[in-house]
């Protein structure tokens, strides 16, 4: 062989790779690597043929693997897969509560008795920070129920990726309807209670802020933002301000799935821990902590004028979904050269 | 019958199938048993029906002894199981027994007219 010759480049290879790297051993020996195993044979059988046959080849070919992928993902894999749902909803549940409750208690205890009755109102703002904290209840607290995991990583990603998708559901409704009514709602009524107007305040309407506002609003905002009188540079702050809300109604529970991913690829890292359950929390809490303070430093950088509205807004989640895949791909690459199993935690 | 009661096997229309045709056609690899069936079972499922019947213990598979190539993945070689055998040959006379039920049904009930 020459200096310059490659090794040979074998089709499939990253796939195997993932299914050991995100399955367990039996399904990824049993149902994923078979697979794997036709389409390397049936892409490789197909190279004398033309271009476009081997196109069509390794189309049907791969599309076969993401279907069995897919249906690994629905599939009843282990007697103790209640037991583990039912772990990482508890975990998921008991983050959402417990956060929920703080973020509502934490303002009204500082303002005093007269704003306790508007406690419900709070509970949508907190709501649209808890729903996406707590997927990482259901992916760092929801699974020692042995001490170490179980093995089962089917089952974990099933229920990670429900969790996840119902997560960014709720959050979206949440972020696009009950906040912004809610926001209002009890500033609204926070200032009547607190100027003591009673029934003088019939007919009156505080000015919206961009956390108040809905889609169709902040659209609006932004349109009129260029007509204000008052400079270039009040305008275009204005516009950007209107603009980073608008975005943050999608980013917001797109966090869900970028923190989902988060939890799938440090999973395997908890479980190898001597007490599982207390460096969940710990990575739980930090992860929480490091997310809200990038997503503190990106509406910054747009009240700075610095980065453009949708940067600030969809910068967050998109570095830690980035962030993420890059470490399940850094264990799929080290996985390429196990055997299958090897990485199970 | 109480829950302590193991539940009796079952075969599902799709496992009988591939128990089929690996007692028809010996030892085959699921796109084989993908090409023979016409159409029932799909290559994007088949692993799944032949992963969940190994587990059951129906079948039995091992990666396949004649594979050349060392830098692609042996394909997976399953065969039916002895229990898987016999699963299927009760399932089988089941299945002939309600048939030939059903058959002397309909000639009473002709013959009743």
């Amino acid at each position: 062989m020459s200096a310059n010759a490659r090794p040979r480049r074998v089709p499939g290879t990253r796939l195997r790779a993932l299914a050991v790297a995100l399955f367990d051993r039996a399904t990824a020996e049993r149902i994923l690597l078979p697979a794997v195993a036709d389409l390397q044979h049936e892409v490789t059988e197909a190279h004398g043929g033309s271009r476009g046959a081997r196109a069509v080849v390794r189309w049907r070919c791969y599309l076969a693997f993401w279907r069995t992928f897919a249906a690994c993902l629905a599939l009843r894999t282990s007697p103790n897969q209640s037991r583990a749902w039912g772990h990482q909803a508890f975990g998921g549940v008991a983050v959402l509560v417990v956060l929920t409750a703080g973020l509502v208690y934490g303002p009204i205890s500082r303002s005093g008795a007269a704003l306790g009755s508007l406690a419900l109102w709070l509970v949508p703002q907190a709501l649209a920070v808890s729903i996406p904290s707590s997927v990482l209840g259901a992916g760092f607290l929801g699974r020692w129920s042995r001490g170490r995991a179980d093995g089962d990583h089917a089952a974990f990603l099933r229920g990670m990726v429900v969790y996840s998708v119902l997560a960014t559901m709720l959050s979206f409704v949440v972020v696009a309807w009950l906040v912004p009514s809610a926001n209002y709602g009890f500033r609204q009524r926070a200032y009547i209670v607190q100027t003591r107007l009673g029934p003088l305040s019939a007919g009156i309407h505080i000015p919206k802020g961009y956390p108040e506002m809905t889609v169709g609003e902040l659209l609006e905002a932004r349109r009129k933002a260029v007509l204000r009188f008052d400079g270039p540079y009040t305008w275009r702050l204005e516009r950007e301000r209107a603009g980073y809300y608008l975005h943050l109604k999608g980013a917001l529970p797109a966090a869900s799935v970028a923190l989902g991913l988060l939890a799938v690829a440090l999973a395997p890292w908890r479980c190898r821990q001597r007490f599982p359950g207390v460096a969940g929390l710990a990575l739980g809490v930090l992860t929480l902590f490091v997310y809200y303070l990038v997503m503190h430093w990106s509406r910054w950088l747009v009240w700075a004028m610095v980065a453009p509205a949708w940067l600030g807004a969809w910068g967050p989640p998109a570095l830690f979904a980035g962030l993420a895949l890059a470490m399940v791909w850094g264990r799929v690459a080290r996985a390429g050269s196990l055997k299958p199993g090897a990485l199970e935690p | 019958v109480s829950s302590k009661t193991p539940r009796p096997p079952t075969l599902s229309p799709k496992e009988y199938l591939v128990l089929e045709m690996l007692v028809a056609n010996g030892p085959s690899y699921g796109l084989q048993l993908v090409g023979a069936s016409e159409g029932r079972l799909k290559r994007g499922t088949v692993y799944v029906t032949l992963g969940r019947m190994e587990e059951k213990g129906y079948v039995e598979s091992e990666a396949d002894p004649d594979a050349a190539d060392h830098l692609v993945l042996p394909r997976r070689i399953y065969r039916p199981s002895a229990f898987g055998l016999k699963i299927f040959e009760a399932w089988g006379a089941m299945q002939r027994a309600l048939q030939w039920g059903a058959a002397q049904r309909a000639q009473q009930w002709e013959g009743s007219r």
